[in-house]
């Protein structure tokens, strides 16, 4: 802010940032306007009992008296323990295969077409495959999100190895550093960010499929719930849920925000 | 000398050379083993069938005219809805990005509809559309014109002050200034939308194409939140989607999650 205010020609595009507004840009609140404009009018205009769009008023009883039967509290923990679990082995198996591919090129070629493959799948068309293999399980939630939210993680340390600088390793070996000194303080910290810009990415991409999932096979969890909300025609619920993944995609994304904000500060100046 | 050798060749040992060999050859061999392991009964994988049984549904499928027409309707949902998308992402990511009252004013709004996941949206449009082409493409147009949008807008606030200057002192409209400088400035930053709500529609399509399955905790809420309901619309079983998707889902008893 202190910044801005020196060079206000330059405010507009402070706003937006260099990589995309997600990235320190704070959209005034102002600009909720239309949002809050929409809501009225619906509340003004809506019905109760309509199917299609109850008012927004109906919408906090029906998620009190679903979080009262104890089932809001399960879904969440569905979707959390999938998204945790999920995000934690994408970044495993994103991470190993991609320092793997990354430092030995006739493996990458190996492995290229088979990786472009499961990478093009569509992350819905693979539900069916799992479902069948795993049934409505948990490690099949699980296999989806991983082997989509995995690529991410892994083309980045990918990435991170080849373009790892080489000044760097000739300093480790000016400095005689043994094999476990070179990777612990030259290897490590230099992948360590393409790393967390891998996890970045994948992490809405874990939330959004894990979701997915849950919609598409109604398991536990607030993408089930919400499937069944709209299956069994209780659409306040169904909105009432939207609000509540809303929030929680939200505080995923102002997360990823400050974590980036902090780590990645020194890069930015 | 080997370039011009390379180039003295004929085209087939050219192309040749460029395939990934390794790459062919690893497939080949994941599937080579695969089969081999299934026939002599190594492993016994119940819903993993071997790649030959695969290969011949597929041929099946094809002969019976079953697959392709699916494949079109697919592609075409998926490319009329980024078609839209992108247009109508494209219109109001330049007006955000060109005025900066428009922005104030509702990039919060987008901001706030682009974090919501977009498949969430998908049981809403199936209650106000029912299972119809008019829900695909409603849900991919909606979803698929954020990644749009936000780079639109992203594009056009950093195009050089310069080029705006250009435009300014050419006296160039609002439509001109658009169309002749911001655009070209800002399409590499648009086509990265573009691309990324591309794939964005095709797994929404796929996914709202996907007929409503039968599972374990259904019976359980059908149970527990049993109310008069208004209308129901027949859960579509369609004949193109995985034929053993829904027969083995709707057919056997909740304890097919444990094969045995």
């Amino acid at each position: 802010m202190t910044t801005t205010a020196f060079r206000p020609a330059t405010r507009a595009n402070r706003a937006v940032g260099p990589d995309g507004p997600q990235i320190g840009s704070r959209p005034p609140l102002r600009g909720l306007l239309p949002f809050v404009a929409l809501l009225v009018l619906w509340q003004l205009f809506g019905t109760d009992d309509s199917t299609f769009f109850p008012r927004p008023s109906t919408w906090l009883p029906a998620v009190v008296e679903f979080a009262e039967s104890g089932e809001l509290a399960t879904a969440l923990a569905g979707t959390a323990v999938t998204f945790t679990v999920g995000l934690l082995l994408a970044t495993a198996i994103g991470v190993v295969l991609g320092v793997v591919v990354g430092s030995v090129r006739f493996v990458d070629r190996m492995l290229n077409p088979f990786l472009e493959f499961v990478r093009a799948m569509p992350s819905s068309a693979q539900v069916p495959i799992f479902v069948l293999i795993l049934g409505f399980t948990e490690s099949m939630k699980l296999t989806v999100v991983v082997l989509t939210a995995m690529f991410p993680v892994l083309l980045s340390t990918r990435s991170g190895m080849r373009e790892m600088n080489p000044v760097l390793l000739d300093v480790a070996r000016t400095l005689h550093l043994s094999r476990y000194d070179r990777i612990r303080k030259i290897v490590v910290p230099s992948l360590f960010s393409s790393i967390l810009t891998g996890v970045r990415i994948a992490t809405p991409v874990v939330l959004i499929v894990t979701l997915i999932v849950e919609i598409l096979t109604q398991v536990p969890g607030l993408g089930g719930s919400l499937s069944l909300a709209q299956q069994y025609y209780q659409t306040s619920l169904a909105y009432g849920l939207i609000v509540i993944t809303t929030v929680v995609a939200l505080g995923v994304n102002i997360a990823i925000g400050l974590i980036d904000e902090r780590l990645f500060r020194h890069r930015r100046r | 000398m080997t370039t011009q050798a390379q180039r003295a060749r004929p085209l087939g040992p050219r192309l040749l050379a460029k395939i990934n060999l390794p790459g062919v050859t690893f497939l080949i061999v994941l599937f080579a083993v695969w089969e081999a392991a299934d026939r002599a009964g190594l492993i016994d994988l119940m819903f993993l069938p071997r790649p030959s049984e695969i290969l011949s549904a597929g041929a099946t499928l094809i002969a019976q005219n079953a697959f392709l027409p699916t494949v079109g309707h697919t592609v075409s949902v998926t490319l009329t809805g980024w078609a839209i998308a992108s247009c109508s992402g494209l219109m109001i990511g330049f007006a955000l990005g060109m005025s900066r009252r428009v922005w104030v004013y509702s990039m919060s709004t987008i901001e706030l509809f682009r974090a919501l996941p977009s498949v969430v949206l998908l049981p809403i449009a199936v209650l106000v559309f029912g299972f119809s082409v008019q829900m695909e493409l409603v849900l991919v147009i909606v979803s698929a014109q954020w990644p749009v949008m936000v780079s639109a807008v992203d594009g056009v606030r950093l195009v050089p002050q310069g080029l705006r200057d250009t435009a300014t002192t050419l006296r160039l409209g609002r439509l001109e200034t658009a169309r002749k400088i911001i655009l070209p400035a800002a399409l590499p930053k648009v086509l990265v939308g573009l691309r990324l709500s591309l794939a964005l529609s095709l797994i929404l399509t796929v996914a709202a194409e996907m007929p409503r399955r039968c599972s374990v905790t259904r019976r359980a809420w059908a149970t527990r939140w049993s109310r008069p309901r208004k209308r129901c619309r027949p859960t579509r079983c369609s004949s193109t989607s995985s034929p053993s998707g829904c027969s083995a889902c709707c057919s056997t008893p909740p304890s097919s999650s444990s094969p045995g």
